[in-house]
């Protein structure tokens, strides 16, 4: 069952015609979104749809404000999901629980069943951007990256979920991203991906995921796992051949905060305009 | 020939519903030199096996004797249950599939009745007196090859899970974002595949029927070819971005074993996927198809049901064995995808 509602508050900057909807799963766990619907009778080409996943914090509104006026602006379709607390305690991870089901199963509610769209992750939602991506790179046109507390590195030397090698204790039959993402790896280095980090997100706190191991590969911060990231992901992509198309961005004067990095760094808008 | 009007009601068969019924205007009760595809006009004698006929328009009707029915001549080759040729006797004729298909019974399994009996009455023709066939109302043949990768489905005979499969990877595909082309290459015209390939969310369905023919038993290679590429090519026209064909029967089959055996239509797929039933069969399956020069992207069928088969299927052939739902997970239907791209790239 498909539920569409009304939102209570439309925001104020975003024009009438744009419906503003809250989606629902009907089984299993339910994943609520809002919607930015595009006006369909629009002459132009359509502009690709922008999906913005919240991190750790579930602060989905801070995100729907922020793109929100400026999708609507270039009539862009937006999805802002947000995964409840009780539902989705590790959203970030894709393995026995399947966030990235519910992702596709909402691109197909709001119209975007075959369509790629600029997937824009902060902090945990940059953890299930890429993981996501990985698998499904052919629904991606731009990934954006921003400040995850680590990353799958597309490396099949290290041991999922670090890296792309096989688990040695994994369950037989069990879902095994490690092994569908190095399927797809080659499309997924070919992709376009945008990195952003703030150039004060230095602090190693509860929020951050903290091993001898992962601090050895990824760095002790998230601006240094950033900068890894990027170096890992362009040498993995010249291994194969490719070229990589991937940026990093620091933003001055910016911590580990969304609504920060907007207000200072312009984050928002560099994404809406391609970063 | 004899001018007549379509008697009503008259059970029009699924194999023959690409032909507009108001086209009949004749009856040529010349029926000894039908051939494959003629439509024949016919009265049921006494109710066999085949105690439904698939209607052209999407739903079984129970047969009676006395119905008229219009079914196209074809041959029919089904180990589970009849081989049939495309042969009409003016004396009684055999019903030999429930979508519709006339011909002479040759052998049966065991388990079958006798096939449903039928009186033919004549050949269709139009107003100008030509026999109405199937192979003149197919899809326009392509006026260059359709591009889109293509993942075949084949196994070991039939009910081993080919449909199933298709089936399955088509959902699994649909849900990661493709626009899927659902088809059957070859084998007897019934609409239950392809309304099972239409309710997986496929964004095309077709079958051999779309391409003229009502069975591809004993049709020439080049033909079943060129029927698969009139079905490629609609289905990219019109949208698709991939296409996954099941191939009927088993890979003995003469068909199906002459398609394996072409270099050209081993070339043109992407990828292959085999569903047998036990683990020996894998192997055996394996080793067939690596005669051919290919190697599955996963063994799938009856086979994936039983965990300790699936293990001593990976262990012997080292192809991973995929579930039902497995295919009909959008990562690992997407992974097969890149994986069968990745190889014929490679290749």
């Amino acid at each position: 069952m498909v539920m569409f509602q009304h939102m209570e508050a439309p925001l104020a900057a975003v024009p009438q015609m744009a419906a503003q909807r809250l989606l629902a799963l009907g089984a299993g766990r339910r994943l609520t979104s809002r919607l930015l619907a595009t006006d369909d009778a629009s002459p132009t080409a359509e502009p690709v749809p922008l999906v913005a996943l919240h991190g750790i914090s579930r602060n989905a509104r801070a995100m729907w404000q922020a793109f929100g006026p400026l999708a609507a602006a270039e009539g862009r379709a937006l999805l802002v999901p947000r995964f409840a607390d009780g539902q989705w305690p590790r959203f970030q991870q894709i393995g026995r629980v399947r966030p990235d089901l519910a992702l596709l199963d909402l691109f197909k509610q709001a119209g975007l069943a075959d369509q790629r769209v600029d997937l824009f992750g902060f902090s945990g939602g940059a953890q299930l951007a890429h993981r996501f991506a990985m698998l499904y790179p052919h629904r991606v046109a731009t990934l954006h990256l921003a400040a995850p507390g680590w990353y799958t590195l597309p490396d099949v030397s290290l041991p999922w979920p670090q890296g792309l090698a096989v688990a040695p204790s994994r369950r037989r039959r069990a879902f095994d991203a490690a092994a569908l993402s190095r399927l797809q790896l080659r499309q997924y280095l070919s992709l376009r991906v945008r990195l952003w980090v703030g150039a004060e997100d230095t602090a190693r706190d509860a929020s951050l995921r903290q091993t001898a191991d992962l601090d050895a590969c990824q760095g002790k911060t998230r601006l240094e796992r950033a900068f890894r990231y990027a170096r890992a992901f362009e040498q993995a992509a010249r291994v194969l051949g490719l070229t990589p198309d991937i940026d990093l961005t620091v933003l001055p004067g910016c911590g580990h905060d969304f609504t920060e990095c907007d207000q200072i760094g312009g984050l928002a808008a560099r994404v809406v305009h391609g970063g | 020939m004899t001018a007549f009007t379509l008697p009503a009601p008259t059970k029009w068969a699924f194999s023959a519903r690409r032909v507009p019924r108001d086209l009949a205007a004749g009856l040529d009760p010349n029926v000894s030199n039908a051939r494959a595809g003629d439509l024949i006009l016919g009265r049921v004698l006494t109710v066999g096996q085949h105690g439904r006929i698939q209607l052209a328009e999407g739903r079984p009707a129970t047969l009676y004797s006395g119905d008229v029915i219009v079914m196209p001549c074809g041959a029919r080759y089904a180990p589970d249950q009849f081989e049939g040729l495309a042969e009409i006797d003016p004396e009684g004729c055999d019903m030999l599939a429930g979508g519709g298909c006339l011909g002479r019974m040759v052998w049966r399994h065991d388990k079958m009745k006798a096939p449903t009996r039928v009186q033919p009455l004549g050949r269709l023709t139009n107003a100008a007196g030509h026999t109405l066939t199937t192979a003149n109302f197919g899809l326009p043949t392509p006026t260059k090859f359709a591009e889109i990768p293509l993942i075949v489905v084949v196994g070991t005979s039939m009910n081993s899970g080919k449909t199933t499969a298709t089936v399955a990877l088509t959902h699994g595909l649909t849900r990661a974002g493709f626009a899927v082309a659902a088809l059957k290459g070859t084998g007897t015209g019934s609409f239950g595949d392809v309304n099972d390939y239409a309710d997986a969310g496929a964004a095309f369905v077709g079958d051999f029927t779309d391409a003229g023919m009502v069975t591809t038993y004993l049709e020439p290679l080049e033909r079943v070819k060129a029927g698969i590429d009139t079905l490629l090519a609609a289905a990219e026209a019109q949208g698709a971005t991939v296409a996954v064909m099941e191939v009927a029967d088993g890979i003995f089959q003469k068909e199906t074993a002459a398609l394996l055996a072409d270099p050209g239509f081993v070339a043109r797929m992407q990828g292959s996927v085999f569903a047998c039933g036990d683990a020996v069969a894998a192997a055996g399956g394996v080793s067939v198809l690596a005669g051919h020069g290919l190697r599955p992207l996963c063994l799938t069928g009856l086979l994936s049901c039983s965990p300790m088969a699936s293990a001593e299927a990976e262990a012997m052939t080292g192809v991973t064995v995929v579930t039902r739902a497995g295919l009909m997970d959008p990562a690992v239907a997407s992974g097969l995808l890149a994986r069968a791209q990745g190889l014929a790239a490679a290749a």
